[in-house]
């Protein structure tokens, strides 16, 4: 019985035993001084039932080093090689050695073979690759979502926004998700397929009460973020949950090829497309960069500038450097 | 704060793992974010050791991204969480141990500071000198509380953690644990033993002062 009075003390019986233990508390007062000598040998533990606070960025960071796993390899091409049918052998000149003829003709066949299957492979991996770093972009963006929802949770639903004071341009929300705790202050996320670093990444240098000591902490993120839209007044209102454009609010997206306009066709982090993520945290994969709020161009303003969206639903994404 | 507009704030933790199962890596980052605090401060205590239990609590989130095939869609999903913290917790413990070259004995003390294995409860709640910038009371008896915990065989402190501090209920811990429920209610009669003893102690040292 001691078992069950210990959990009773604890809350942590079933409804079957909460209730006998009920009913023989009700008959028996031995029961009862047993229940109250466990409750008091419990009581001291109160003192410590506020628990810890997880480190900042603890979440984030869980999700970085979980999205740097090797993404599981797309299945390769299916199927084996193609083999081209033998031909059916020609007849022999007569000055000819049978032998030699049909040798030449099974050399050609093995190198066509395997040209073929090499190109198989090759493309093979090249897909394999792709589809890797597609996968950990999306992760990446995932990521992201997490400092930026953790924000959001404490500021009545609203992002980061930038273009104020502290915050001149696009690559500023780091800075404002680092210093809200969202990241640790050497976070780095960038985009796999990014051939070389790039230097428009955002790049936060924490000042020392938040860098770890040792080498320089920088934070980069190599993705684009909104650049928010002006109001009515003309002030720059900043995304947030649950706005105009509602889930299809992109937030941030994969920094677009140098040569973007709206005439040039898809930009190509990916070789044909980019990830976007969304104000719901959803993150896709388009071909285009009309994806945004009814088929807005989310590089670019209505006024094909990369600036700050004219209105609610203009959705406009800018490198670290660019400004609202 | 509550977010107004999450999209998930409805999904059952049982959701949430049945969809990373079937492939739905979004809902992956709200899954860590909800155990954030909570499976923080288990292994935080448990651990007795803040970057240790950062570092469990990533390996605990890998091995739940990793292992998500394992899961049975409709089973609790809080049992099944805690029991990867625990065995990664565990892992941690024997690797710690090895490195210290002890030898790792479930029922011996936890391993704690250099020197204090095996001094009496007592002395490990009184000899901690208060820290002149702790003036409050509750800090001290907070700190003593912690020690006591932290004392435990490593056996007791994760039933009392989950039991008092985590508010799992018996079935539960015996699923994360890994134990039947009946090991569960011996070993907490157990530790709140030793605790009652522990606190009677300190009182009659503060009475005997």
């Amino acid at each position: 019985m001691d078992d069950l009075l210990l959990g009773y003390a604890l809350d942590a019986l079933d409804p079957a035993d909460t209730a006998a233990v009920e009913a023989r508390l009700r008959d028996d007062p031995t029961a009862a001084a047993r229940l109250a000598h466990f409750r008091r040998a419990l009581a001291p533990l109160a003192a410590d039932r506020d628990g810890y606070d997880p480190p900042p960025g603890l979440a984030a960071a869980t999700l970085a080093r979980v999205a740097g796993l090797d993404v599981p390899a797309a299945a390769p091409a299916q199927g084996p090689p193609v083999v081209p049918k033998a031909p059916s052998w020609p007849a022999a000149p007569a000055d000819v050695p049978i032998f030699h003829l049909r040798r030449r003709v099974e050399v050609a066949v093995a190198a066509c073979v395997a040209v073929l299957a090499f190109g198989l492979v090759l493309g093979g991996v090249q897909k394999v690759r792709r589809d890797s770093q597609l996968a950990a972009c999306q992760n990446n963006l995932r990521v992201l979502y997490q400092g930026l929802s953790g924000y959001a949770d404490d500021h009545a639903d609203r992002f980061p926004q930038v273009g104020g004071p502290d915050t001149p341009t696009a690559g500023a929300f780091v800075s404002t998700l680092v210093e809200a705790g969202q990241y640790p202050a050497d976070l780095s996320i960038v985009c796999p397929a990014t051939p070389d670093p790039d230097p428009a990444a955002a790049g936060f240098r924490p000042g020392p009460a938040l860098a770890p000591p040792g080498p320089e902490v920088v934070a980069r993120v190599g993705y684009a973020y909104t650049l928010g839209y002006r109001g009515p007044g003309g002030g720059l209102v900043g995304p947030w949950r649950g706005g105009p454009a509602g889930d299809r609010t992109p937030l941030a997206a994969d920094l677009p090829a140098p040569r973007v306009a709206p005439s040039d066709g898809p930009v190509s982090p990916h070789g044909g497309g980019q990830n976007v993520l969304f104000a719901d945290g959803r993150v896709q994969f388009f071909t285009q960069a009309t994806v945004g709020p009814a088929g807005d161009d989310i590089y670019r303003n209505d006024a094909g500038r990369v600036r700050a969206g004219l209105h609610p639903l203009d959705a406009s994404l800018g490198r670290a450097t660019d400004v609202p | 704060m509550a977010p107004v507009n999450d999209p998930l704030a409805g999904c059952s933790d049982e959701d949430l793992l049945g969809r990373l199962r079937a492939g739905d890596r979004d809902v992956f980052g709200p899954l860590v974010r909800r155990y954030e605090r909570e499976l923080y401060g288990y292994l935080r205590r448990y651990l007795g050791d803040e970057d240790l239990a950062a570092d469990v609590f990533q390996n605990t989130f890998l091995a739940v991204f990793t292992k998500i095939g394992q899961y049975e869609p409709g089973r609790p999903a809080r049992p099944w969480l805690y029991a990867i913290a625990t065995n990664q917790a565990i892992d941690a413990l024997r690797r710690k141990t090895r490195r210290a070259e002890r030898t790792a004995d479930p029922l011996a003390p936890a391993p704690g500071d250099a020197g204090e294995e095996g001094r009496p409860l007592f002395d490990l709640l009184a000899a901690r000198e208060a820290d002149p910038a702790d003036l409050a009371e509750g800090l001290e008896t907070r700190r003593r509380v912690r020690d006591a915990v932290a004392a435990l065989p490593d056996l007791l402190r994760q039933v009392v953690i989950l039991a008092y501090f985590q508010g799992m209920k018996y079935q539960d811990i015996a699923d994360a644990l890994g134990i039947p429920v009946g090991t569960v209610k011996s070993r907490l009669h157990a530790a709140v033993a030793k605790l009652a003893a522990a606190w009677d102690e300190v009182e009659s040292a503060t009475d005997a002062e």
